[in-house]
């Protein structure tokens, strides 16, 4: 019943700040930049993967490989996701603090924090900025919406550590976290590649990477209320 | 009610608190004072675990408050505005407290009714967020909905700041018939030795997180004692 009743609070209070958010255009200013500087790295390989381009360049290295130039480029574009996510002006509408002195559980508030950051809006921008590519090239729909949603639940996972840092006490373990999921990235994404070029595996392979990212996030969310519940203090501490 | 083992809390190098035994007996009023940086808003933090002590432990009804959030159920605070949901209007924050606490809409109108001279008229029906009221205001909504539970446990820090002599009067009534009709515990901290004197059954003074004195005596004598130690200083 709680989980219910502050989820519903927590919607109402995007509702009711949304007035504040727009008064402050710095803030707005200052991600729209960040965003645009994301659209224009990923405008520029989509023109470095043009005809006329990628013939010199497949003249100069070789064989065209769309995949692993788009997959070499996820690495640098989530780490600025991630730093828009930690560094922007966050919702500061729904103050879970204001909870903890209310019998209310920590555990429901992390898991709603959790829950409304897995489903928030900003994560379907990182996989839209790839939908040109995926549309330019002749992927089935099942291929794309795979591997938006593998991008997807790697955005949310950038948002949740975003989160976990901005909640947490004690934040040395966002670090391990942030490293665990960097590290893991290029050993995710690398079969990707592979699973690209072996057409006959890769459409086996790639609902389990779609299933994969799945399991990210139950680890991570693991991750997130075993520690969040421990550090889960008022912050001004 | 409450006891408190060796308890310390340290903010960097700065030793915030150190309590080596407090026991809070059900039912007491107890008073805290003590100047800045004394440790009051502290220890009423620890004892609501919402920040982690660096030693020691608090129990509230023999349970420690860090390893379990049962507390929370019969536990009534209010420290300072920061903890009150201010995106909602005050009728919903009582509304909320009400499904919290399993109370039905018409004992919550019923409870509320017993605030009606503590409000003023100021509170209720202004259909504004509570981040839009006065500090004064932020302050009595923050007091009824720590108090409209009828909590078993009661915390207030600086209960009486931003208040009128009127408010300030109906409050100390509110909180005893609390105490009488509830039998609630309760622990205020506040800068006012008169107000917080008269009506606490005991009195205890903080200095640079320790326990200076602990007094228990009437309300006249407590003042006197409270006046000359910090004159004394």
């Amino acid at each position: 019943m709680n989980f219910n009743l502050i989820f519903k609070l927590y919607k109402l209070s995007f509702k009711r700040v949304i007035l504040e958010i727009q008064e402050n255009k710095l803030a707005i200013a200052s991600t729209i930049f960040m965003y645009l500087i994301m659209i224009g790295v990923l405008a520029g390989l989509l023109i470095s993967l043009s005809d006329e381009i990628s013939r010199l360049r497949d003249s100069i290295i070789g064989r065209n490989d769309t995949h692993l130039i788009i997959n070499a480029s996820l690495i640098s574009l989530f780490s600025l996701d991630f730093s828009i996510k930690l560094f922007g002006k966050g919702h500061k509408g729904f103050n879970v603090y204001s909870f903890l002195t209310l019998p209310v559980r920590k555990a429901v508030l992390v898991d709603i924090v959790f829950i409304k950051e897995c489903f928030s809006l900003y994560n379907l921008i990182l996989p839209c900025l790839f939908l040109p590519f995926l549309l330019v090239y002749p992927y089935a729909i099942d291929k794309i919406v795979c591997y938006m949603f593998f991008l997807y639940t790697i955005s949310a996972c950038n948002t949740i550590i975003a989160r976990i840092f901005r909640l947490g006490r004690k934040r040395s373990y966002i670090y391990y976290l942030y490293i665990v999921l960097y590290f893991l990235l290029p050993v995710l994404l690398i079969p990707i590649v592979l699973l690209f070029s072996y057409a006959v595996l890769f459409k086996a392979n790639i609902y389990f990477y779609a299933l994969l990212g799945v399991f990210i996030l139950c680890v991570l969310h693991r991750i997130f209320r075993k520690t969040c519940i421990r550090d889960f203090y008022y912050i001004d501490e | 009610m409450i006891k408190i083992d060796n308890l310390t809390k340290y903010f960097g190098e700065n030793k915030a608190l150190d309590i080596k035994q407090l026991q809070i007996a059900e039912g007491s009023i107890v008073g805290l004072v003590g100047n800045n940086g004394a440790g009051k808003t502290t220890m009423l933090r620890l004892i609501l675990d919402l920040c982690k002590a660096n030693n020691g432990t608090v129990l509230s009804k023999g349970k420690d408050v860090s390893k379990t959030e049962d507390w929370k159920e019969y536990t009534g605070s209010f420290l300072d505005s920061g903890y009150l949901i201010d995106f909602l209007t005050a009728e919903e924050y009582f509304k909320l407290i009400a499904e919290l606490n399993h109370i039905t809409k018409e004992d919550m109108q019923l409870r509320l009714s017993r605030f009606d001279a503590f409000m003023n008229g100021e509170i209720l029906g202004k259909k504004k967020l509570i981040k839009n009221y006065s500090a004064g205001n932020k302050q009595k909504i923050g007091i009824v909905a720590a108090m409209i539970t009828n909590p078993k446990v009661l915390l207030l820090d600086e209960p009486f700041n931003f208040l009128d002599p009127s408010s300030q009067m109906e409050m100390l009534r509110l909180l005893r018939d609390l105490n009488k009709e509830f039998g609630t515990t309760m622990i205020l901290s506040s800068h006012n030795i008169e107000l917080v004197s008269e009506i606490s059954s005991r009195i205890i003074l903080l200095e640079k997180g320790l326990v200076k004195k602990d007094i228990s005596a009437s309300a006249d004598e407590a003042i006197e004692e409270l006046r000359t130690y910090f004159s004394i200083k």
